[in-house]
């Protein structure tokens, strides 16, 4: 445990010293808060709007920096060839997977964290009101960004980190649209498009689960069962995407 | 030995990914019984829907502020954009009041294509926007049964205020249903809201009048005699 403690504080320390990370949180916070000018144009939904452009912003910069971090933390040590030394040392591949994951979860959860408060801070300016009930769907972009996380550890453990740094672009994407495959299968006339359909449904991560910003902005309570469901969901498909790496990892050979 | 252990891994992640498959249908229902469903839109925006809401919103005041004289056209344009706006955030009440008002006058049936939307995707609408409907049905369409319904949808809400019943007496009496309106306004005459009673008593007698000048119906007359004496 401590190994892989280790080497997410290493992997830590690496991706902190990127300024790309502080443009990414600097610019979420200043369109949260520029949010609070456009009153004048939104016809008495502007704290709708405030809450809309706080949490789209947090999901994309979340989704930014999980497949920044994700995608670059296995090739740079590759090209660093630090990981020659590590590996060579009696530290073992799925605590070097896992120190990786960790530390990449560790800067994401971070810049969310720091996000979420400016935030919430901004809001409960303009409201007047400790708005707690943005904390769900910010619970979730969370949760979501560590699948993200895994499914770009998993890439970068095969291409290289522009290449896994698209592939996961894709499979957010993908993962979006991926609730409307049912639909789309129901029509299909062709059992292979079927199959294909429903292979593609249960194999890509169903993003749209996490997704709880539209009625979270509107007041609707969201029900602890769907968030502890939704949480249940994503470490699942975290630890299928780690037991893949691992799996790829542990084939590859870096002498 | 290094190939059967990947080959375990390998089974576990595909046993974990088949056990998604049951937790992906529960949350689907969790979602559902709490009216937060995905839909099958047009414009799928990557979770990103009320984002594209807002922005189309803003598009919209900025396009009713400019026009200078509303007319059939105009009104059909600002239907179709508030149709889009709430496509993408069916939760946007705001969008079904404003749109639906603004039309009301020059394009009744969309603005009640819009409320009655507004009712179908929400648990929660409250009791303003089956009144808007009911007042656009009452006033513009000059359908007083729907009216009615719409009135009585509005008086279901809780905590909705005690005119709606009224509202809903007087569609009824309207419509030609004078049987229910005097059912309906005998039931205010009898509550204990004091402004509804007063009303409820010139209305129950202009009503009971009505039946006793029009009706052939001698059940229907007999009550409407007798609510004559009891009242006067």
């Amino acid at each position: 445990m401590n190994i892989i403690l280790t080497i997410a504080q290493g992997v830590y320390q690496r991706i902190i010293k990127s300024r790309i990370l502080y443009v990414i949180v600097v610019f979420c916070l200043f369109a949260i808060a520029y949010s609070t000018l456009y009153s004048a144009v939104t016809a008495g939904e502007e704290t709708k709007l405030m809450k809309d452009i706080g949490l789209a912003g947090i999901a994309v910069a979340a989704m930014l920096i999980s497949i920044m971090v994700g995608s670059t933390a296995i090739p740079a040590e590759i090209e660093s060839r630090t990981i020659q030394t590590l590996i060579s040392k009696p530290v073992k591949k799925h605590e070097f997977i896992l120190g990786q994951f960790l530390g990449s979860v560790y800067v994401s959860l971070l810049s969310i964290a720091i996000m979420s408060v400016g935030f919430i801070i901004i809001l409960a300016i303009k409201t007047h009101a400790l708005n707690l009930i943005m904390l769900k769907p910010l619970i979730l972009i969370c949760f979501e960004a560590i699948v993200l996380v895994a499914v770009s550890v998993l890439f970068s453990t095969i291409c290289s980190s522009m290449v896994s740094s698209i592939l996961a672009i894709v499979v957010y994407i993908a993962g979006h649209l991926s609730y409307q495959i049912p639909f789309l299968v129901e029509r299909a006339g062709n059992v292979v498009t079927k199959f294909i359909g429903l292979f593609l449904y249960y194999a890509l991560p169903n993003l749209q689960y996490f997704n709880v910003k539209a009625p979270a902005a509107h007041g609707i309570c969201i029900p602890w069962g769907l968030v502890f469901g939704v949480i249940l969901y994503g470490a699942i498909y975290t630890a299928v995407m780690l037991l893949v790496s691992l799996v790829i990892f542990k084939n590859k050979d870096f002498a | 030995m290094k190939s059967a252990k990947a080959s375990i891994q390998i089974i576990i992640a595909i046993m974990l990914l088949v056990g998604l498959m049951p937790l992906g249908n529960t949350l689907n229902n969790i979602k559902e019984d709490a009216g937060l469903a995905d839909r099958f839109i047009q414009r799928p925006a990557l979770g990103f829907d009320n984002i594209a809401a807002d922005i189309l919103w803003i598009k919209t005041i900025q396009y009713m502020a400019g026009i200078k004289k509303a007319d059939v056209k105009s009104s059909n344009i600002t239907y179709e954009m508030f149709e889009r706006i709430t496509d993408l955030d069916p939760l946007f009440t705001g969008a079904y009041t404003l749109g639906g008002l603004a039309i009301a006058h020059k394009t009744p049936a969309k603005s009640l294509i819009l409320f009655d939307k507004a009712i179908a995707h929400n648990l929660n609408i409250g009791w303003r926007i089956p009144m808007f409907a009911g007042v656009v049905s009452m006033h513009n369409m000059k359908d007083y049964d729907k009216s009615a319904k719409y009135f009585a949808l509005a008086s279901e809400v809780k905590d909705s205020p005690f005119f709606l019943k009224r509202m809903q007496a007087l569609a009824k009496a309207r419509s030609g249903d004078l049987g229910t309106a005097l059912i309906l306004w005998e039931r205010l005459y009898n509550s204990s809201d004091s402004a509804s009673v007063q009303i409820a008593k010139r209305e129950l007698v202009r009503v009971a009048a009505e039946i006793l000048k029009t009706s052939t119906n001698n059940k229907l007359r007999n009550k409407a005699d007798r609510i004559i004496k009891e009242i006067l």
